[in-house]
């Protein structure tokens, strides 16, 4: 149950941001200086910012803003990841102690230093912000990937089905990788998607990092608010509640992937 | 009853007494990288160096230069050199005596390229600097100067405290200075704050009891703070801060115009070579619906604020109308599909690019871009750090479009901004008329001449639209109610703050 | 012995590296702090040889590897890198040291204790940890703040001498600060979580059973076995604690080494963001050989 209770959230937070993604750019900038600071209202569910920009238009497209980002980084930390945890367990040896090394390095640098390092030497942009953020959380994937792999190529099942012939190629890609380390990928995902748009929504209210306005993002969404009503403007906790909604939702589906041997 | 008196009496002189006795405590955004004038770089360094050193000549309560450091002066009748004799009874506050060697130590370590001084260009219009005597010198200058004495404000350094004037940036004076100024130097930790206290040797009263500069990176956070009374003084309110702080009893706003103004600049390597498209840009920007939401200030129609003399009122606005700025778009070959102006199949769409370290330049690109949309210009505007600025505005000139503000001295010389040949001249603007009036304005020294000639310069400028003209902003500045006699300088905010006193 | 060692070199190849990897990237960099001032193009040449830029990248990784980081370009500029970090990186040590032992004792305690006195509250602690920290500082600031100015305004109580939260140093700002730090961005929750499955991994093993059986009781062997669990649970963390760190420094305006590399960062003061970077990775290395050795050398003790 709750299982697909947190499916079904991020399925509707990935329909909010396809949504998000088919309105025109324009939606989210349009200004109307005579409506600035709006309350609720029907016209503006959750009222209208100091450029009497819709706040709930805003909130969908910064959504899409931050998700697609945030696939993006998943994807980066995903593939290398798996490419690189499967050489390590599954090849041993050199490869893995060298592998393993790098991978020793890179997480041997705190996350938030690294993005932050990354953003203010080549530009901060939400390109930027994905690839920082996928290669800082490479070392994770690479190094729950490698466990597991090395532990399923000493399996049983994995040493009887070479005895009977299966290539090396399927033993890899789909025994071991594909039934093997997919819920163990996943959930390192799930961790990083979350992540990810928590990092943005920190550089922007500290920093002004990440994604800059008036390109919506969650982050934008907060920092403009700060110190300012904080308490009662649905302007600020709505876009909190999102925001912490979406991690709530994502930690459920990962606690619920967790398989014995991943602790 | 006289037992009960006297010490009540003297016990409220005491209170009154530490009452007076009270620093005062602003705020800025990052803590001064180095109190060394020789290498400022931000204004945060010139605010604490404003306390610390006195220059040659200060500002008056009416913005004319006055005497500081200077008891007496003469300008050579061919305005090529002038003589000056300093103030005696100066001492440094380590308790020496200010020389002339001081000021012609300073000017040539300035001037000296190994000390690459950040404030060379202050003192290049000064070829040389000789002592006459020990509080006497003389300068000899580069051309005729209408008026040296607005040049010479520059912070005076104390000779003895270095070797020579080649000066290196990590150079000990950098975190414990001296100079002759009405405040000295108690600490300056590490976490960013410094402690001024007040200098009891001053050659004039000084009435407030030293100043805590503390670090605070939020602008919000330091709002807040001046309600909760930890702070007697923001140097710079944001304009969302301006209705809070005007609604607490215990704080007053002290508005201030800088001599400085907005713009929209255009390349005119690209489209905006055509002189009918940057009228219909101009045309498009409602300045008056820009301006609302970042607070109040004067909107200018070219290159000078309208307090300066060179201004020309008799120059008329450009009227916002859309619509012919839509008839000028569309007699450019752009068709409009309903929601974008398009041309060759591609949409109009402009790069505008922005400092990230303007407080409001996020507000006014929101507002840009909101009005451009609406007639079907596409705006796509980058923050960009003062490094890449200089990269791609100033260097490659990779822009389109650039939302930014020029800030002046008393001199307004826009030379090198709307010259053909100026060095700031980015938007690659030129016109033969223009540089003609701006040549004459520099090399004459009649003051009527040169405010004619800056006058027709602004008319010829304004006709040309080089650049959208914005606005001049109010800048507020919030002080506490406890604060006496708080008059603040629009560029160097301290200067009078010896005046001040805090209750 | 040779664990330790073997620990040891790990590391300080790790740094070396993680050194000579962020000084490559940082030489690609567009741009360098001679650009940011006013006058940039007639000192660049020399400032170049005064700041040593114009040195080969080999040299200039040499000597960070060597302890050598130059000065501040901008953001102090001309003061030597190592006075400019000293004193933020001993504070950054405090809260770290103070927020890794928070966060790590009550993980530990709510993995441990069943009492159902701490379910309520361990509950609200994990719901709470998924709160992003800036959210939480900022939340719990605001909240401080208005809540005295409301109550001083009603003349329940006079001001009190941290208000108003985070301004000046305070037994409260650090408290606040440690914990934002030990539970905020799941960082508790995440602990907990490692913890809580460790115990319950140890206490299916036979030999709990067997001890259980004898009626031994509980600490008389759990408490020992976690401190190995705990070990990876601080060299895992480490990292993300320095992190967090930067992040509740921003906004509870500490002062600390997080906001120096922050201001570094950004104000392109490359030797002080090279030089705090270095040191974070030599933290992070450093500890994990500490932690792992200890761990081994547990290990080796319980097989034994």
């Amino acid at each position: 149950m709750k299982r697909r209770a947190a499916i079904a959230s991020l399925v509707v937070v990935l329909l909010v941001a396809l949504i998000g993604t088919l309105m025109p750019d324009m939606a989210a900038t349009e200004t109307r200086p005579d409506q600035a600071n709006l309350g609720m209202s029907w016209a503006f569910w959750l009222g209208t910012d100091r450029h009497g920009r819709a706040i709930a238009t805003r909130l969908v497209i910064g959504l899409s803003n931050g998700v697609w980002p945030a696939v993006g980084a998943c994807t980066v930390a995903g593939v290398l990841g798996l490419v690189a945890g499967t050489a390590r367990g599954w090849l041993g040896g050199l490869t893995n102690t060298v592998l393993g090394f790098l991978t020793t390095v890179l997480a041997t640098m705190p996350r938030y230093v690294l993005v932050l390092v990354v953003l203010t030497i080549w530009g901060d942009s939400a390109l930027w912000l994905a690839l920082a953020a996928g290669l800082a959380w490479t070392p994770s994937v690479t190094e729950a990937v490698s466990a597991r792999v090395e532990r399923l190529r000493h399996s049983e099942t994995i040493l009887a089905s070479r005895l009977h012939g299966v290539p090396t190629w399927r033993l890899l890609l789909v025994h071991t990788v594909w039934f093997g380390c997919r819920k163990t990928v996943t959930r390192q995902l799930l961790g990083l998607f979350s992540a990810f748009l928590v990092l943005e929504a920190s550089l922007a209210y500290i920093g002004g990092l990440g994604i800059r306005e008036p390109t919506p993002s969650i982050g934008n969404l907060l920092a403009m608010q700060w110190g300012r009503g904080a308490w009662s403007d649905p302007r600020f906790w709505v876009p909190a509640a999102v925001l912490l909604f979406i991690v709530a939702a994502t930690r459920a589906l990962a606690h619920q992937l967790v398989e014995p041997a991943d602790v | 009853m006289p037992r009960l008196t006297l010490p009540f009496v003297f016990g409220a002189l005491a209170l009154a007494a530490s009452a007076i006795a009270s620093p005062l405590r602003y705020a800025e955004d990052g803590a001064p990288g180095t109190i060394n004038p020789l290498f400022t770089t931000n204004m945060t360094e010139a605010r604490v160096q404003e306390l610390l050193f006195d220059g040659l000549f200060t500002d008056s309560r009416s913005l004319v230069a006055t005497p500081e450091l200077v008891q007496s002066y003469q300008i050579a009748e061919d305005r090529q050199s002038m003589t000056i004799d300093l103030r005696s009874g100066v001492t440094w506050h380590d308790g020496q005596a200010l020389s002339a060697d001081d000021v012609v130590f300073t000017i040539n370590a300035m001037k000296d390229p190994t000390t690459a001084s950040t404030e060379a260009a202050r003192v290049s219009f000064i070829t040389t600097a000789e002592a006459t005597g020990p509080r006497s010198l003389r300068l000899t200058f580069a051309g005729p100067e209408l008026s040296p004495e607005d040049k010479l404000s520059f912070k005076i350094l104390p000779k003895h405290r270095f070797s020579g004037t080649a000066i290196q940036r990590n150079d000990a004076f950098r975190t414990n200075p001296i100079g002759t100024g009405p405040f000295k130097l108690a600490s300056f930790s590490a976490d960013g704050s410094i402690v001024l206290e007040r200098n009891v040797e001053y050659f004039a009263e000084v009435d407030l009891n030293g100043a805590t500069l503390r670090e605070v990176a939020d602008k919000s956070y330091q709002a807040k703070l001046l309600v909760y009374q930890s702070l007697e003084a923001l140097v710079r309110v944001v304009p969302r801060d301006l209705a809070t702080l005007e609604a607490d009893r215990g704080i007053e706003l002290y508005p201030y115009q800088t001599n400085s103004w907005w713009y929209i600049g255009m390349n005119h390597q690209g489209v905006w070579a055509d002189p009918d498209m940057r009228s219909a840009l101009t045309m498009m920007i409602n300045v008056d619906e820009l301006l609302r939401p970042i607070g109040t200030g004067d909107t200018v129609t070219g290159p000078f604020v309208r307090s300066s003399p060179f201004y020309n009122h008799d120059v008329r606005k450009v009227a916002h109308d859309p619509d012919t700025a839509r008839t000028l778009i569309a007699t450019k070959g752009y068709t409009f599909d309903g929601t974008h102006w398009v041309k060759d199949g591609q949409p109009l769409t402009f790069r505008l690019l922005v400092q990230d370290d303007q407080e409001v330049g996020q507000d006014v690109v929101i507002a840009i871009q909101g009005q451009l949309q609406r007639y079907g210009v596409t705006l796509e505007p980058e923050f960009i750090d003062e490094a890449a600025w200089k990269s791609r505005v100033w260097q490659s000139r990779d822009f389109d479009l650039v939302l930014s503000q020029w800030t002046f001295d008393r001199n307004e010389d826009i030379h090198e901004q709307f010259h053909s040949q100026g060095s700031r001249n980015f938007t690659g603007y030129a016109s033969e008329t223009t540089d003609a009036l701006l040549d004459q304005a520099r090399t004459t020294v009649d003051p009527q001449a040169k405010r004619s000639l800056l006058q027709q310069a602004h008319g010829s400028i304004s006709a040309d639209q080089p650049m959208v003209f914005l606005w001049t902003l109010n800048s507020y500045a919030a002080v506490s109610t406890r604060v006496q006699n708080a008059e603040v300088h629009p560029f160097y905010f301290f200067t009078w703050a010896q005046d001040w006193s805090v209750e | 012995m040779l664990a330790a060692l073997k620990h040891g070199a790990v590391a300080a190849l790790t740094v070396v590296v993680a050194v000579a990897g962020m000084q490559v990237l940082l030489a690609l960099a567009p741009g360098d702090p001679i650009d940011l001032l006013p006058n940039a193009e007639a000192v660049r040449a020399t400032l170049e040889a005064q700041w040593g830029l114009d040195v080969p990248l080999w040299e200039r990784i040499g000597r960070t590897l060597i302890g050598d980081f130059g000065q501040s370009l901008s953001l102090r500029p001309g003061a030597p890198v190592r006075e400019v970090i000293a004193q933020p990186l001993l504070k950054t040590a405090s809260w770290w040291l103070a927020g890794s032992a928070l966060l790590t004792g009550l993980a530990a305690v709510g993995a441990v204790v069943q009492r159902r006195s701490i379910r309520v509250p361990r509950a609200v602690l994990m719901v709470v940890s998924i709160v992003p920290t800036f959210l939480l500082a900022h939340l719990i600031v605001n909240g401080a703040n208005e809540g005295v100015v409301a109550a001083t305004d009603a003349g329940l109580i006079s001001r009190p001498s941290w208000f108003p939260l985070p301004l000046d140093a305070s037994t409260l700002r650090f408290v606040v600060a440690v914990g934002i730090l030990a539970i905020g961005s799941a960082s508790l929750l995440d602990a907990y979580t490692e913890l809580s499955t460790q115990v319950h991994a140890l206490r299916s093993r036979p030999f709990a059973i067997a001890a259980h059986s004898r009626g031994e009781p509980e600490r008389s062997w759990l408490w020992r076995h976690l401190a190995i669990a705990v070990c990876e649970l601080l060299a895992g963390r480490a990292p993300a604690l320095l992190g967090g760190l930067v992040i509740v420094e921003k906004v509870l305006l500490l002062g600390g080494a997080g906001t120096v590399l922050w201001d570094a960062a950004v104000g392109r003061d490359y030797p002080v963001a090279l030089a705090l970077t270095a040191v974070f990775a030599l933290w992070v290395a450093g500890l994990r050989a500490v932690l792992y050795t200890l761990r081994d050398h547990w290990r080796r003790g319980q097989t034994a």
